[in-house]
């Protein structure tokens, strides 16, 4: 059976839906709403294979589900369904699953209230929840609700009727599910809420209050509702949200506003709210919060059963916030052990630099004292070659700090590397290793960032030609053109002094350099950088006391992963075993 | 310039140091010896007993922590000052100062210069452990 009620000036009004239900301001639509802003003919609910579906008949003021317009949409139970102006509820109840009212006018006498726990920590003062309440209700007004009368305190279910069980099952899983889907707070509420609507049908508005762990103050961390905004505004009631934080009790309220008893407590009768059920979010002795669901209209109101699997979830969701501000709190610490080695490596190399320009400064002070043009050179030289060094320092640093698309060009890989060997040249003869050069004249003209992979290329050969000092070794450049895996070849081999295993596996760490104050520990994790965002890999092979192959392998042109900004490199480290 | 006749050793992988340190304390008339790693540091303080040792922390080969200790643990070297030239480990992150120093090693160096070196500094730091001045 399903249902749209919609409050007139006459009363409230129902009307059972058909297979079709035209809905209209002229006189014969099954559903005649006489407002101006509702067309002729507005829109309708058909059912189609066992679902309600709405749809908008070309209305001038459009057709809402859920304060969202909608030309067709299937309808679920408690959706507010907008029609210009006026605001209905549609209802599809479940016929077999008939409501217990736990406490309704007319009941002669609600249970016995169960023995609350003695908790010794309360929650901290509740200041902010007063925003929930809109400015409108004197709060001193709301009086306070009668814990014997209101709360139940969970117990375990007895008799165990297999329906319900099924549904607490069901809940349960819903809700781990939700949460445990993701480590985003708001994402993990927001899921939790929709899996509330779904387990509870009758549920028309959800909120999550999150007490903030530094300021003990409560306030609205998520929302959900499926009625009008109108009633959707109707404030929350803080006196049962605080009670429920601070005795660590789940509440059930049902049909309290028809209730005698508490009209002249003003209290949930003035807010408006029919039934209503909040269970604390309760992990260890911590109370995180609470979850209130509400029902404004009270179509159809909550049962024990109902917040019973209210208390079911509200446990998993505690568990999984729980969760979640805990691995904040690791990110958090990781993120600032990170950020310190950063600052600390950074630091040395400044300072490193720094004497240097502090040193030939001064230097070139005393030659110009003592007027030797040989130390003023030799001063000034170092106060420039350590400038040189900060530049380099700072762009590498801005490198690897932000992601960058290459500035591809059509290059010629060979004439690129027969540069780089050049300008290592004076370097490698200055500490006496050889520098050749061996190019594929098969490689053709390769689309790439010239600039970056020059870069690359001159702190591999740098890097292979300080390997080799000392040594009697030698370095060889070698290209290749594309081969069975369609990537170009850069190979820098050296007869160096190869690197162990623990240097191998910190290869790639920012500041990590085994040069002493000589290196910056950038060169490699920039070069990586530049090659992965080419599309590419940079392979690695490394023997100790024989040598190391840094092998830089570039697609020959633009790769459609690199035109969307989005490379798939990687590196390949193959241990010295293989090598 | 007066010939103090004493020798210092400077160890550390940039040679930018060496000149600076040289030009710092000649006017002193100390004589200057080098070393580029820490292995040529601990040569050079056997086959040349220099009355004062300057350690740099990151150096090639051996770095200035475990050049201090086998300094300090041979009876022949453990009597000769150290001036360790701090800065921060890129290693560790951890910026180092005395306490991990006597923690570490149970004995400490005679003075911390950090970098960038000071010259003024370094010159006095210098005479004052040769009891000069």
């Amino acid at each position: 059976m399903a249902t749209l009620t919609w409050d007139t000036p006459e009363g409230r009004q129902e009307h059972r839906l058909g297979a079709e239900t035209r809905i209209g301001r002229a006189p014969h639509n099954e559903v005649c709403l006489n407002d101006p802003s509702v067309s002729g003919f507005h829109a309708h609910i058909v059912l189609q294979h066992g679902t309600w579906i709405l749809e908008d008949a070309g209305s001038t003021n459009g057709t809402f589900v859920n304060g969202d317009q909608a030309s067709r949409r299937e309808l679920r139970d408690g959706d507010g369904v907008g029609i210009g102006n006026v605001e209905l509820v549609f209802r599809a109840l479940d016929d077999t699953a008939g409501p217990t009212i736990l406490w309704g006018k007319g009941m002669a006498e609600p249970p016995p209230p169960a023995e609350a726990p003695e908790l010794e920590s309360a929650v901290g003062a509740a200041t902010s929840l007063d925003e929930l309440f809109h400015g409108a209700t004197d709060y001193s007004e709301v009086g306070v609700v009668d814990s014997g009368r209101l709360s139940t305190l969970i117990q375990p279910m007895a008799g165990g009727d297999p329906h319900q069980l099924a549904r607490r099952l069901r809940a349960s899983y819903e809700i781990t599910r939700a949460a445990a889907a993701t480590l985003d707070p708001s994402d993990i509420l927001d899921r939790v809420l929709t899996a509330l609507f779904g387990i509870f049908e009758q549920a028309e508005r959800a909120f999550i209050v999150l007490v903030d762990p530094h300021t003990g103050e409560a306030s609205t961390a998520a929302v959900k509702r499926r009625v009008s905004r109108k009633a959707a505004d109707l404030p929350i009631s803080r006196t049962a949200l605080e009670h429920a934080m601070e005795r660590r009790e789940a509440l059930l309220c049902c049909d309290a506003a028809a209730d005698e008893r508490f009209a002249a407590a003003q209290s949930i009768m003035q807010l408006g709210i029919r039934s209503m059920m909040i269970a604390p979010l309760v992990f260890r002795d911590q109370v995180l919060g609470a979850v209130h669901v509400d029902s404004v209209t009270g179509v159809r109101e909550f049962t024990q059963h109902d917040l019973e699997l209210l208390s079911v979830a509200a446990t998993e969701v505690a568990g999984c916030l729980a969760n979640v501000r805990l691995h904040e709190k690791v990110v958090d610490s990781e993120r600032l052990a990170a950020v310190g080695q950063t600052l600390a490596g950074l630091t040395h190399c400044i300072k490193n630099i720094l004497q240097g320009i502090k040193g030939g400064a001064y230097i070139l002070d005393r030659g110009l004292e003592k007027n030797q043009l040989e130390r003023v050179r030799a001063g000034w030289d170092m106060v420039r070659r350590n400038n040189a060094f900060m530049e380099e320092l700072v762009q590498d640093l801005l490198t690897y700090s932000k992601d960058r698309e290459p500035a591809y060009a059509e290059a010629d890989v060979n004439t690129l590397c027969a540069e780089i060997c050049e300008l290592c040249g004076e370097r490698a003869r200055a500490k006496s290793v050889a520098l050749a050069f061996e190019p594929d004249p098969q490689l053709a003209a390769a689309e790439l960032d010239p600039k970056g992979i020059r870069r690359c290329l001159l702190n591999l050969v740098m890097n292979a030609v300080d390997a080799c000092e000392g040594r009697d070794g030698g370095v060889t450049v070698a290209t290749h053109a594309p081969g069975d895996d369609g990537l170009l070849r850069i190979a820098v081999r050296d007869t160096g002094c190869g690197m162990s295993q623990e240097t191998l596996a910190k290869l790639f760490t920012v500041f990590f350099s085994t040069k002493g104050s000589k290196g910056t520990g950038l060169g490699l994790p920039v070069t990586k950088k530049i090659i992965e965002e080419h599309g590419g890999r940079l392979d690695v092979k490394s023997i100790e006391g024989e040598g190391t192959t840094f092998a830089i392998c570039l697609p020959p042109e633009r790769t459609a992963d690199t035109q969307e900004g989005e490379g798939h490199g990687g590196v390949g480290q193959e241990g010295a075993d293989r090598g | 310039m007066a010939e103090s006749g004493k020798k210092v050793l400077i160890a550390d992988d940039e040679a930018d140091v060496h000149a600076f340190v040289q030009v710092a304390l000649e006017d002193d008339g100390h004589q200057i010896l080098d070393a580029v790693d820490g292995e040529a540091a601990l040569e050079q303080v056997r086959a040349q007993a220099p009355d004062l040792i300057i350690l740099d922390v990151q150096m090639p080969k051996k770095n200035g922590f475990e050049v201090f200790s086998e300094l300090r643990g041979d009876d022949a070297t453990k009597g000769i000052p150290v001036i360790m030239l701090t800065s921060v480990s890129a290693r560790t992150g951890i910026p180092f100062g005395k306490r991990d120093m006597g923690d570490y090693f149970g004995s400490e160096p005679d003075a911390y210069i950090d970098k960038p070196i000071d010259p003024d500094t370094l010159r006095a730091t210098v005479n004052k452990l040769l009891g000069i001045a």
